[in-house]
């Protein structure tokens, strides 16, 4: 960087607009903003800032800029991919503050939000309207819907619904250079460029958001779920691909495999078939007799697919029984290996079967145990590596490497919905060639003249060391939330 | 001041046309069905095109480059006729989900359009479906983005960029988009209510009822054009009847063998420009249901044709040539400009034979959001101005 950053100016600065309790400073104070979901990893920011208005973040981006320090916006901080990690020589801004609903429009269905707002109390404020906020990610109960935005991120009913991106219309935010701009608005549509589209999914390297117009959908008035076991992994992958190959449009489509239903009935004390080696959870979701027309269909295609059982939840009672093993599978997993790796690769649904397989081998080759639970119908993996112990760490990444070329060679994406953040980024060249990437340096630069905003994050290279995500975090320890 | 076209049949030959001609400045084309966007008069001696300028026709960069049915993606050139897109998908009960209005068309014509039939009331605009998109920039440069499976959040949403880019950001070679099984069986009903406010109430219960629908139309007099569909063969009777019940009055079903036709005329805005009769501009206004009324009022004083589609997510408008000019200030092009800007509604001159120079340059009007983002996102991928200007204001 041409400007060195001057902290102790800008740290002055902030001194004269924010109170001491929300310009953290001490060491003590700093430590819960050391890392986020990549747990294993830290870093001390030289402060942190909690802004309460939109005003405020405004103001500190602009100090950040004239100062050229660097900054890290932070939601919850449950980034799997180090997104949310601090940069040591700069500061974090800290977003949970700016926590209002501002409007909710039952017309043009629409919920205006600050970033700060948590996912699932989106849908809480919108159901008395009949409306729900369909993107439902794993950790709803405590991410941002700032933090969804920087990483366009999924959930279970993604399949049907589509991720983050789909649901935005409308946005504002400060550009890291402290320009603001406002994109979309309340219509699906647009004129001129996808602008809010291209803003979602910017790993929080453009700058700030700082207010959110989301799409919001009727409540679906029915749901069918059923819950098909199979004797072996690769069966599963092949039904999924038979139920997609249908036509059907599941609302959600997922497989747990046989470490994770183990874990699961030790956990939750959910029953799976004994002879199970893979599970899969087809859900249809709309109109009461589209839902019931369709589930018979569905029904006599996965007696087709060589399930070894089949069951279809009778009630309410019994679906939340089928999804509470598929939702704790990750805090489950905690047992059989205190220590693990989460990966986030996507393959083609139609290679599902063979990447499992692949996977198997690999697991076998390195002698290392890989658990599955993942959005199956997306065709988005998330193998847990299981490698036990310290010691191993380096072989567990090298396995990791492994599964991520793979996806690739098979025309997959390195991530599905988490990010590329600070752990991904040494394998995002294998996605794009020299150019592409010069030409998404240059977009960056465009935004953010000093690369300020989570500087070394997304792109190969840069200060931060290579790092891989470790063990449960701590909202899984306390039974808040899992990782998918 | 003519400007000769190039019909590269290959990206390479593409991306050489635009470093080749990078001082003459280079006019993107398809199809030419939506001359207005492009910026180019169909008419030669009303063409503003800049003295040597090139127009760059996708027309021979044709063909399907990947089809896996049971994948439910679909990879073509760009200049592949939407038509011979979707007789590919038919093959294998699929379709555009995004219902691609002008079947003309092609295929990267109608992403950088960035436009969408009635069909995506149900599943989405164009937005939704573009996975990933080979591409020429401003510099010539061919780029790669997104990826060819239906989630990835690795790098930039490019490909998203692209969608609405008016030929202003870049060419597009080749786009992979998502692809949804065709419905197997497709009913549908008109719903006349005899007052635009009654109409306007029975779209937005229709909105906010759990029902799934094809396709909810408000044309002109008053009347819902709704459709229903199914994957399966099961009757879409009951379904019918329903819909029936939360509006209040009963169905006025439409023939088996006259449903296709009317979605499709809907889509084409034959409606609004009977066919062999589009002189004067096509419009697109990108609406939410709540503005409609407000939006109404206006269109009916000035008496153009018009139409609320996708459950009102456009509205489409059709402005007689007779009304461009300043004679009747009230009804004019411009005017309507000013209106959709006081409205904070932004718009799109889709089709207009014999516009003005400034509507050429840049088609939009209304309300421009993010006009200041996009100046530098320009500045970036086509500095020098080899493709058509945007008119948005540099960063204030
Ligand atoms: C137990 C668990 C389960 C999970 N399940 C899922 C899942 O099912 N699906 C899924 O997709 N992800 C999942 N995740 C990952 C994570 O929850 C998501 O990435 C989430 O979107 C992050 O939100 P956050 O508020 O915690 O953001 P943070 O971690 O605080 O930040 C994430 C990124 O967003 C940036 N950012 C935050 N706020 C803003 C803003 N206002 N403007 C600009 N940039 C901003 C940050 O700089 C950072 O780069 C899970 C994580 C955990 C720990």
């Amino acid at each position: 960087m041409a400007t060195p950053p001057r902290t102790q100016p800008l740290l002055e600065a902030l001194e004269t607009h924010f109170p001491p309790a929300r310009l953290l400073r001490a060491p003590a104070q700093l430590v819960p903003y050391e890392s986020d979901g990549l747990t294993a990893f830290r870093a001390r920011p030289q402060a942190v800032v909690l802004p309460e208005t939109r005003e405020e973040v405004i103001e500190i981006v602009r100090l950040c800029h004239r100062f050229a320090v660097p900054f890290v916006a932070r939601g919850s901080g449950t980034s799997l991919s180090g997104g949310s990690m601090p940069i040591e020589e700069g500061i974090v801004i800290g977003l949970n503050r700016l926590d209002r609903i501002l409007s909710i429009d039952p017309i043009d269905r629409v919920a205006v939000v600050e970033p700060g707002v948590i996912n699932l109390d989106v849908s809480e404020a919108a159901a008395v309207h009949g409306l729900t906020y369909a993107p439902d990610p794993s950790s709803q109960q405590v991410c941002t819907i700032g933090g969804n935005v920087a990483f366009n991120s999924g959930g279970a009913h993604c399949l049907k619904y589509g991720m983050t991106a789909n649901h935005v219309l409308g946005l504002e935010a400060v550009l890291a250079d402290g320009e603001v701009v406002r994109l979309g608005g309340n219509s699906l549509e647009a004129a001129g460029p996808d602008l809010v589209g291209f803003f979602c999914g910017h790993d929080g390297l453009f700058g700030i958001v700082l207010e959110i117009t989301l799409r919001l959908i009727p409540t679906p008035e029915h749901q069918q779920t059923v819950l098909a076991a199979y004797r072996s992994l690769e069966a599963a992958g092949h039904a999924v691909a038979t139920v997609v190959g249908s036509g059907l449009l599941p609302a959600a489509l997922e497989i747990m495999d046989r470490h994770i239903l183990r874990a699961a009935e030790a956990a939750v004390g959910v029953r799976y078939p004994p002879e199970a080696a893979a599970v899969l959870i087809v859900e249809l979701d709309g109109e009461h007799d589209a839902v019931e027309a369709d589930f018979a269909r569905l029904e006599s295609l996965m007696q087709k697919t060589g399930a070894s059982s089949l069951r279809v939840a009778r009630d309410a009672d019994e679906r939340a029984q089928f999804w509470k093993g598929r939702k704790s599978a990750f805090s489950a997993v905690g047992r059989l290996s205190p220590q693990y790796l989460v990966q986030d690769g996507v393959v083609p649904r139609t290679r599902l079967a063979e990447t499992l397989v692949a996977i198997e081998a690999l697991s076998e080759h390195y002698d290392i145990p890989v658990a599955n639970v993942f959005h199956a119908g997306d065709g988005n993996l998330h193998p847990l590596i299981l490698f036990g112990d310290d010691d191993r760490l380096a072989e567990a990444e090298a396995l990791a490497a492994e599964i991520l070329a793979l996806c690739v060679r098979l025309g997959g994406s390195i991530t599905g919905e988490h990010g590329v953040g600070m752990e991904k980024r040494a394998h995002l060249p294998d996605m794009f060639g020299p150019e592409d990437l010069a030409m998404m340096a240059a977009l960056r630069r465009a935004l953010d003249p000093l690369e300020i905003a989570n500087r070394g994050k997304m792109f190969p290279g840069g200060e931060a060391p290579a790092l891989s995500s470790r063990g449960p975090h701590p909202l899984e320890i306390a039974g808040i939330a899992s990782r998918e | 001041m003519t400007s000769t076209r190039h019909e590269p049949a290959t990206l390479d030959e593409m991306a050489a046309t635009i470093r080749t001609h990078r001082a003459a400045g280079v006019r993107l084309i398809g199809a030419g069905t939506k001359p207005a966007l492009v910026g180019h008069a169909p008419d030669p001696s009303l063409q503003t095109a800049r003295i040597g300028e090139i127009l760059l026709s996708s027309r021979r960069l044709t063909g399907i480059v990947e089809y896996e049915a049971a994948e439910f993606t679909i990879t073509a050139r760009a200049g592949t006729p939407i038509r011979a897109l979707d007789d590919a998908l038919a093959e294998n009960g699929q379709s555009l989900p995004f219902d691609p209005p002008f079947a003309g068309a092609t295929l990267g014509g109608a992403i950088a359009a960035g436009l969408a039939g009635p069909g995506r009331v149900r599943f989405g605009g164009v937005r939704d479906f573009v996975l990933a998109t080979t591409w020429v920039d401003g510099h010539g440069r061919v780029l790669r983005s997104g990826a060819k499976v239906v989630k990835n959040a690795a790098g930039f949403d490019l490909p998203k960029l692209l969608v609405g880019s008016l030929g202003r950001l870049g060419a597009l070679a080749e786009v992979t988009l998502k692809v949804l099984p065709r419905p197997r069986v497709q009913q549908s009903a008109r719903f006349c209510f005899g007052n635009f406010t009654s109409a306007y109430e029975g779209l937005v219960r229709l909105l906010q009822s759990p029902l799934e629908l094809d396709g909810l139309e408000m044309v002109e007099d008053a009347t819902l054009l709704v459709r229903l569909g199914s994957p399966s063969h099961a009757s879409s009777a009951p379904r019918l009847a329903r819909l029936g019940r939360v509006l209040g009055i009963p169905p006025d079903s439409i023939a088996a063998d006259d449903e296709g036709a009317t979605w499709r005329a809907m889509a084409a805005c034959r409606d609004l420009q009977p066919e062999g009769c589009e002189t004067g501009a096509l419009i697109k206004v990108a609406l939410s249901p709540r503005r409609i009324p407000e939006l109404e009022a206006i269109l009916r004083s000035a008496s153009w044709a018009r139409r609320y589609s996708a459950g009102g997510a456009v509205a489409w408008i059709a402005v007689p040539a007779a009304h461009y000019d300043r004679a009747r200030d009230d009804a004019s092009l411009e005017a309507l400009d000013r209106h959709l800007a006081s409205l904070a509604l932004p718009a799109l001159v889709v089709r207009g034979a014999h516009l003005g120079e400034a509507r050429r340059r840049d088609p939009r009007l209304g309300h421009r959001p993010g006009d200041n983002l996009l100046a530098r996102i320009k500045r970036v991928l086509d500095p020098d101005g080899v493709l058509p200007p945007l008119d948005c204001s540099p960063t204030a």
